[in-house]
């Protein structure tokens, strides 16, 4: 019995001619790496990247860090600089106004008035941190990455993720609203 | 203890990606492939835009064992002549085709009058590249109801919730797919044809601007493409009168089939597809067997394509006219097969997880 081939393997072969491997890397993470690029640019934008994504990524694959069997963080990579580079190609008040709507779409906070006090602070606190403070958290709440895989992504050593991590979490932690936001937040589940 | 990345984790959920747009994302990057390749496909990955995406699937040696599973056997059927079908107006009256099909012609008369009623009120649709099992894949599972309502998850575990959720992913797509249909049972062929040519495009939306737009978006695209490549973008061609007139009839055909894959327990829908697809002037029949039944391989091809000759082939039961496969292969590319795994359910056993 033969188990399938990860990710390095297809790669790998891509680079030996076979295409088609390196479509079936991309349908592997495709969804996920859909998801990453709608919570951060919106679902018709990110429909509108996801070639562009693929293609540098095929591009880019000689560079590719075979002892590494999962490409996953390696196209989350490849998708962070894709929006960088759609970021930068936008004007200014566009960043501002896509800052504000991460992860908008379909908004979970509807349904109790409380929660909508709660998206706002929470999304007022993220947008006063720096990028990378932000998107390391946002690799790890939201693409469920191990803070090693979210150095990954952001090319930084595993060490150095984890203490960006922490400084992004205790950033967060005493941003304006959010010592009151846990508090009652905690008292809602102690409720329940 | 609640942490702040417990609230953030709150902010996760997001409207999710179409599946079209995976699709499209990975015809982008075929095209790259090709053009780093020295296989110039410029024409041909515009108009593998006008392919439906989310009937492509499947490449590559699996395809190619799984399209065995169909058996030719040696009857063909190709248009003969037929004058009257020819009618006069919209350009689209213009293009049709002075000839039927009369394998086609005979089963849509024959399916017409199939008055069962299925049970349930919608299909279950899965699509994967086994003739035999109904397995998901990479195309995840399809729910059409009857009303042309349409639901798509990535898996079985994951329809009830967006059953329940009423998320629906055609925006009203299908509808018009099927009402061109059913028109065409009875109703005039060329006005038939006009309605099924843009049965894709939503109502009030002026199908010119959106068309450029659309097109405009294709070419953002293709410049990226070429920009990563380090090649020097080139707008494309104009397309000739007989392109054109292809690109009418490969508008038909997709949406045709869009109304047979949804609706196939509608013998009504069947009958109207079958009687438009008989007057598909490169229409070919040919009677084959798959999976142990008796089957129609339809062929339709596009030989004006400026990169090679395109064709796809729908595979049909040959005596009720539902959808059980298709083939198609973009020139210099592997086949792509998709076969159909249909079962009727309810609405609210699906939400409910019973199915």
């Amino acid at each position: 019995m033969t188990s399938d081939p990860d990710d390095a393997e297809l790669i790998t072969r891509s680079l030996g001619g076979d295409q088609d491997a390196f479509v079936a890397v991309v349908r592997r993470h495709e969804a996920a790496v859909g998801a990453y690029l709608a919570r951060r640019a919106g679902r018709d934008r990110a429909e509108d990247l996801l070639g562009e994504v693929w293609t540098a990524a095929f591009t880019s694959r000689a560079a590719y860090d075979r002892s590494f069997p999962d490409a996953g963080p390696w196209l989350f990579g490849v998708a962070h600089n894709t929006l960088r580079r759609y970021w930068r190609s936008r004007p200014a008040e566009d960043l501002m106004a896509d800052v504000t709507g991460l992860a908008s779409g379909w908004d979970p906070w509807t349904a109790v008035d409380r929660r909508v006090d709660a998206e706002s602070v929470l999304r007022h606190a993220l947008a006063q941190l720096p990028a990378r403070e932000r998107e390391i958290l946002s690799l790890v709440a939201w693409e469920d990455l191990t803070v090693a895989d979210a150095g990954r992504v952001l090319g930084l050593p595993p060490g150095s993720a984890r203490r960006l991590l922490h400084q992004a979490r205790m950033a967060l932690r005493n941003a304006p609203g959010m010592a009151a936001l846990l508090a009652d937040q905690y008292a809602i589940k102690e409720a329940n | 203890m609640i942490d702040e990345l417990d609230l953030l984790s709150g902010l996760k959920t997001v409207e999710p990606v179409r599946p079209h747009a995976f699709d499209e994302g990975r015809a982008v990057l075929r095209a790259a492939m090709a053009a780093q390749a020295g296989t110039e496909t410029g024409p041909a990955r515009r108009r593998w835009s006008h392919w439906d995406p989310r009937r492509t699937a499947g490449f590559g040696v699996v395809a190619l064992a799984a399209a065995a599973a169909v058996v030719t056997l040696v009857v063909t059927s190709t248009p003969a002549p037929s004058p009257g079908a020819a009618a006069s107006g919209s350009p689209s009256a213009r293009a049709t085709p002075a000839a039927v099909n009369q394998v086609l012609a005979q089963l849509a008369a024959d399916v017409k009058v199939q008055l069962v009623k299925l049970p349930g009120n919608a299909t279950l649709e899965v699509r994967n590249q086994s003739p035999a099992s109904d397995a998901t894949g990479d195309n995840g599972i399809d729910l059409y109801a009857d009303d042309g309502t349409y639901y798509w998850a990535v898996s079985r575990s994951q329809l009830p919730q967006i059953v329940a959720g009423h998320q629906e992913t055609a925006d009203g797509e299908f509808q018009r797919d099927i009402a061109a249909a059913v028109y065409a049972v009875n109703g005039n062929l060329a006005t038939a044809r006009a309605r099924m040519a843009v049965a894709n495009l939503a109502p009030g939306v002026p199908s010119a601007p959106a068309s450029a737009q659309a097109r405009q978006a294709e070419i953002e695209k293709l410049k990226a493409i070429d920009k990563a490549q380090h090649l020097r973008y080139t707008p494309p061609k104009p397309l000739t009168p007989a392109q054109k007139k292809e690109q009418t009839d490969s508008f038909i055909w997709m949406n045709s089939i869009d109304a047979l894959t949804a609706a196939p327990g509608n013998a009504q829908v069947r009958a109207g597809v079958l009687r438009i697809m008989a007057t598909m002037p490169n229409v070919k029949v040919t009677s084959t067997t798959t999976a142990g039944q008796p089957t129609l391989t339809v062929a339709d091809s596009w030989p004006e394509l400026a990169t090679g000759k395109l064709v796809e082939s729908l595979v049909i039961n040959a005596r009720t006219g539902f959808p059980v496969a298709l083939f198609n292969r973009d020139p210099g590319q592997p086949l792509n097969v998709t076969y159909y795994h249909t079962s009727r359910v309810t609405l609210a056993g699906v939400a409910a997880g019973r199915f």
